[in-house]
Order: structure tokens, then C-alpha cells, then sequence
């Protein structure tokens, strides 16, 4: 098997609040089974390698987000092709927003993103920020927000997780982040995937499928992710 | 905490009483260093003069408030010759509507407590603010391009500070932390004042001001001291001092609380090194790597003055530094994510206790006499720490 390519997307510009933790959560627990992986790092004016298994995306400040705004609409076309070929992807925070529709700032600029997912964010006074924990299919997730921006989903886009009111998407409707085909975008850092094996896992199966592997991942112990994520829910917001 | 109460009484008492200062104000600002070039820009100034400081790391404007009280004579009076004062990057730009400082001192700026600030790039706008009010001259760092960018709203007598070419790859700014291997590029071919040349591994260092290469020692070991004294030299220089009386000045000075502090404790050492931020931690782990511990402990706390968010912890590389070796313990309220994080870079941690005296206690005891356990700490942690180690030996008031 050729081995599992991990896409860093922009690790120079969108690479702040530990999120590159995300890449070497999915590169270690792929090479403590064994299983051959390589980090592709791709940032602005490089191709998305189309043998892509899976791509991570992380949050950034918002010079940087206008620094990759313009090129991510130059690889919108390729990124629709591998979400429709079911590659997973998963994005956070400001990479969250720019796969919606447009980020509307709060001096009212619209901003385009890619709408690969069906949100839009607007930019408001306040931000939400603090320690949040979510429910979600694999369990609960702990994570730590700073955004804002609001987001909205449309009716028919399936919500990341439930969360407590003031936080997550737009801290009115409880919703947190958004999921499509195989894209699941977030405003947890964290990293979000250091405390969450089972998600983590999820993603590297799906990773796998890429490559026509349907196999059934050893399990690893994790005792300490398990016992961080109980620590983290006891802490104050 | 008297600073508190007349902050609110009156608004003018700061600018009141520091006009009475002849030498004037010099702010020392930035994320990391902000304690310890304090400290040494004072002891430099203090063989002649007479300086007023808020030396006891209370760096905000209560704190300043607080040191011209103390310091006050009963009619008033401050007695001082010039002031030398930390100020965190929010309180400079806040201190600086109430009293326009003669000189300014800009360390660099790094991701800190996000959860207060949102963003560096609002930070370096904060210090952007004080520096455009500073009278007469800034101290800026040309490694740092956020830092460096301040040059277009600072007074015409800018000195800057860098280190050699050959020396960046240890003190990365924010944006190249997480670039692999050593192929760290400066900022380019501009012109320092100051420049660090080269840091030996008896404590001397080589540096070039204006060309001129002089080689002194410094007491405060570790890579971020040199770096700081190279800002304090640029300060002394835009100051009059002389090279020499700077250098020897500068090489008397003790490491700042917490700030690579050793002490002793029966016939062991123990080193206690502050970690606040992913670059501050990266300094801390490659000053730490040259202790040949027998014992690391890390305590990791997030309080509010540590920072409520912990994912920073995963912006170090904790193999590639090599500062963590020995026997390793994880201690504080984020214990179990330091332990996870070590986990992810290969590293096994032994000893995963919350509870700081527990885990104090076991590490003592796991080190060997002659020994050395080195700590890094957030900063809620070490203050706790310092007060348990200080029933067991003798430890200086902060």
C-alpha cells in the first residue's frame, strides 16, 4: 500500500493555538500500528497532491487569514474533488470558516470562502472564548474556542456536536461546528484530536478507505488521552 | 494591595509624581524577558544613579503605583535619579496616555495568553501605541518582524539588537517556530547596533556593538539572558553609558526569579525555569538541556494568570530540544495533558501527580545527592512551588 499522505494545509500562516498537534496526533497513532504515513505540507501557490488521504487544516490569526483566503479559492475546485471522493478533512477554527460560504467582517466586508460547507460567519463585537466541551457521535469532545465570528448553518448541514448555550458556533442555537461528506470543521483547538482517540481513529479509517484499505484498526491504550479528557471537563471555562 | 486604592483616587497621581524623576521613565515591554532585563537595565543605571523600579514582577500600573509609595518620602518627594519600569504589552499602552516615557525598550512579541489579548497582531498593535508616545528613543529587536515593523511611528533615536546569523535557529520568532531543522534566515542584512555573536558554555558571550566585538560573562546563564542583556546594552548605549561600564555592570547580575534560579536544597540542585509560551518554553528547554538532570518536572497550571488554554503545550517540540531527560514527572492542574503531550513526542513520563508537593516530594527524592532536578513552571505553579521549597531550604523573597 502506498502510504498514508497527510495534507498540512498552510502550517506557515494557520498555525497558531497548537493545531499542528492535529497532523502528529494522526502521524503517530498511524506509525505505533505500523502503518507507513508521509506530512505533505502545502501552503499558498502549492498543488494539492491528488493521492491526498487526508487533510488538516488549523486556525490562524486574521493576517493570515487573509493571506490564504484568495489561494483557497484557487484550490476550491480540487478540494471539492476530494470531498466528493470522500477524503477526510478536518478544519479548525479559521480554516472552519473559510470552507462556509463568506466570513462577513464587523465593518461589513464580505469575505468569500469556498462553501464547501453550508455556513456562513459573521464577525461580531466580543469574543467567544474558553473551554468547551461538546457531544458529539464519538463521544464527548473538549476543546478550547476563540472566535469572533458566528456561525450559521443551514437547516439541512448536520451540526458537529451539542454544546452549552454562549459558545460553540454562535453561542445561541447550542450547535457546534459542521460536518459534510467527510469535512468536519470545528472551532475547537486543543488540538481537538489529542483528547478525542476515538474521532482521531474515525478520521484515520476514513484516511485508510482513500486507499482502498477497510481494515480494523489495532487499538491502542489510551489511557492518558482518556483521563486528560476527564481533567478537562472539570476545568472553570 | 495600596496600588489598587489610589489608582481609583487619582488619576494624575502617576504623572504627578514621576515628572518630579529627572532621568525620566524607561519602559521595558514585551512577551518574554520583560522581568529579567528589567532588572538588569537597573543594576546597570545603579552605579551611578539613583532607580526607581517595580522590581517585585507586580509589572502592571498598580504595581508602578505601588513602588512610588513605597519609595516616597513622607512630603512626597521621589527621591530618584531615573525610573525603570516592566510593563505588560496592555499597561504599556495604557501607561503611556498617563505619563510619556523618554525611552522604551521593545523585547518581542509572541504568542501569550491568547485568551486575553485575541491575537499578536493586536499585541504588537498595543506596543505600537507606546512606542509612537515615547519621547526620546527605542530599543527594538530586528529579529522580530513585528517588532521591527515599529520603527515607523518611533522617536528618530531607534537602537536596535539582533544575534548572528549563525545564532537564529536558536531564538525563533513566532512564525518560525515551527520550521524544521536549523535553515532559519534573518530578518536580512540590516544594521544593529548590537549583535550577539556567539554564547560559550562557560557563561561567556561575544557580542559586536557598532562592529567593535567585546566578549564579557554573565551570571544569568541560558540562550534568552544573552538575548535580553544585548536589549539592555542597546538601552545603555542610548543612554551614555559606556561599553565597559555596561558590560561589566550587566555581567554582575543575578538570573531574575524563576528565570533559570538555582537552588540548593541539602546536597541537591534544583533550577526553576518559568514557561509561559511556546517560544519562552523552547529557551527554557535548551538552557535546561545543559544541566545533565538526573529529574525533570513539569508543572503546568491554568489558572487564569497561566492562561486557561493549555493547547500551547503542542506549539513545542519537547524531543528536539532535548531538555527533558531523566526521570520525568508531570505535576499541576494540567498534569495529565503535559504527560499526554510528552507522549506524542516519544518521551514516557514516570511520575504523574497533580497535587505540586506530592510531586515535589517524590522528584526530591527520586534525585540522587549531587543530582539535579530541573523544573519548568508556569507561573501560578512556581509562585506555589517557591513557597513549598522555601520551608525546606532558604529561598530569596520575590
Amino acid at each position: 500500500m502506498k502510504p498514508i499522505k497527510i495534507v498540512h494545509l498552510y502550517p506557515k500562516e494557520m498555525n497558531i493555538y497548537g493545531d499542528n498537534g492535529n497532523v502528529l496526533v494522526i502521524k503517530k497513532r498511524l506509525q505505533w500500528r505500523s502503518i507507513p504515513c508521509v506530512v505533505a505540507a502545502c501552503g499558498v501557490n502549492d498543488k494539492l497532491p491528488s493521492d491526498t488521504s487526508i487533510i488538516i487544516g488549523g486556525g490562524g490569526q486574521d493576517a493570515g487569514q487573509s493571506l490564504v483566503a484568495s489561494d483557497l479559492q484557487q484550490k476550491s475546485k480540487t478540494l471539492n474533488k476530494l470531498s466528493q471522493d470522500g477524503v477526510p478533512m478536518l478544519m479548525i477554527c479559521g480554516m472552519y470558516q473559510m470552507f462556509g460560504h463568506y466570513f462577513k467582517t464587523q465593518d461589513d466586508i464580505k469575505i468569500p470562502g469556498i462553501g464547501l460547507l453550508d455556513i456562513y460567519t459573521v464577525g461580531e463585537y466580543g469574543r467567544l472564548i474558553g473551554n468547551i466541551s461538546v457531544k458529539t457521535r464519538w463521544g464527548d469532545i473538549v476543546g478550547y474556542e476563540n472566535h469572533s465570528g458566528r456561525t450559521y448553518l443551514a437547516s439541512d448541514t448536520t451540526k458537529f456536536g451539542d454544546t452549552a448555550i454562549k459558545q460553540g458556533n454562535n453561542g445561541k442555537d447550542k450547535t457546534e461546528g459542521a460536518t459534510t461528506n467527510n469535512i468536519f470543521g470545528t472551532y475547537m483547538h486543543g488540538p481537538i484530536l489529542s483528547k478525542s482517540p476515538i474521532f482521531a481513529d474515525f478520521l484515520i479509517a476514513l484516511a485508510l478507505a482513500t486507499r482502498g484499505q477497510n481494515i480494523e484498526l489495532q487499538p491502542l491504550d489510551d489511557a492518558i488521552e482518556s483521563r486528560a479528557l476527564d481533567v478537562a471537563k472539570t476545568r472553570p471555562r | 494591595m495600596p496600588g489598587l486604592i489610589i489608582e481609583s483616587l487619582s488619576k494624575n497621581f502617576v504623572a504627578k509624581s514621576l515628572e518630579l524623576i529627572p532621568g525620566g521613565v524607561i519602559i521595558v515591554t514585551g512577551t518574554n524577558g520583560k522581568t529579567t532585563s528589567t532588572k538588569m537595565l537597573t543594576h546597570v543605571l545603579r552605579g551611578q544613579k539613583k532607580v526607581l523600579t517595580n522590581s517585585t514582577g507586580s509589572n502592571f500600573v498598580r504595581g508602578i503605583i505601588a513602588a512610588i509609595l513605597l519609595h516616597s518620602t513622607w512630603l512626597g518627594k521621589l527621591d530618584y535619579d531615573i525610573a525603570v519600569f516592566e510593563l505588560d504589552e496592555a499597561y504599556a499602552a495604557k501607561f503611556v496616555d498617563i505619563y510619556q516615557p523618554r525611552g522604551m525598550i521593545v523585547l518581542n512579541v509572541m504568542r501569550d495568553q491568547m485568551d486575553r489579548f485575541g491575537e499578536i497582531d493586536y499585541t504588537a498593535r498595543l506596543i505600537q501605541k507606546a512606542v509612537a508616545k515615547t519621547t526620546e528613543f527605542v530599543v527594538l529587536n530586528r529579529d522580530d518582524p513585528r517588532v521591527q515593523n515599529m520603527s515607523k511611528d518611533a522617536p528618530k533615536n531607534i537602537y536596535y539588537f539582533r544575534v548572528s546569523q549563525a545564532l537564529r535557529s536558536l531564538f525563533r520568532n513566532d512564525d518560525e517556530l515551527h520550521k524544521e531543522g536549523d535553515n532559519i534566515v534573518g530578518v536580512g542584512a540590516n544594521k544593529a547596533d548590537v549583535e550577539l555573536i556567539d554564547i560559550q558554555k562557560n557563561g561567556q558571550i561575544k557580542v559586536a556593538v557598532n562592529g567593535q566585538d567585546v566578549q564579557f560573562g554573565l551570571s544569568a546563564k541560558g540562550t534568552f539572558n544573552a538575548q535580553n542583556a544585548m536589549a539592555v546594552l542597546a538601552a545603555g548605549l542610548a543612554l551614555d553609558y559606556s561599553v565597559d561600564i555596561i558590560t561589566t555592570r550587566l555581567s554582575e547580575v543575578k538570573a531574575a526569579f524563576g528565570r533559570g534560579e538555582s537552588i540548593k536544597i541539602d546536597n541537591k540542585y534544583l533550577i526553576l525555569q518559568l514557561v509561559k509560551n511556546p517560544s519562552g518554553f523552547r529557551h527554557a528547554l535548551i538552557s535546561g538541556a545543559q544541566n545533565n538532570q538526573t529529574v525533570t518536572m513539569l508543572a503546568i497550571n491554568d489558572n487564569y494568570a497561566d492562561g486557561r488554554d493549555v493547547s500551547w503545550l503542542w506549539d513545542v517540540n519537547f524531543k528536539e530540544t532535548g531538555g527533558v531527560n531523566g526521570l520525568v514527572a508531570t505535576t499541576g492542574s494540567r498534569a495529565t495533558d503535559m504527560a499526554l503531550r510528552l507522549k506524542y513526542d516519544d518521551i514516557i513520563t514516570d511520575i504523574v501527580k497533580e497535587d505540586l508537593l506530592v510531586c515535589l516530594k517524590a522528584s526530591l527524592s527520586r534525585t540522587p545527592a549531587g543530582g539535579c532536578l530541573v523544573i519548568y513552571t508556569t507561573y501560578t505553579a512556581m509562585l506555589e512551588i517557591r513557597k513549598l521549597l522555601s520551608s525546606m531550604t532558604k529561598v530569596d523573597k520575590i
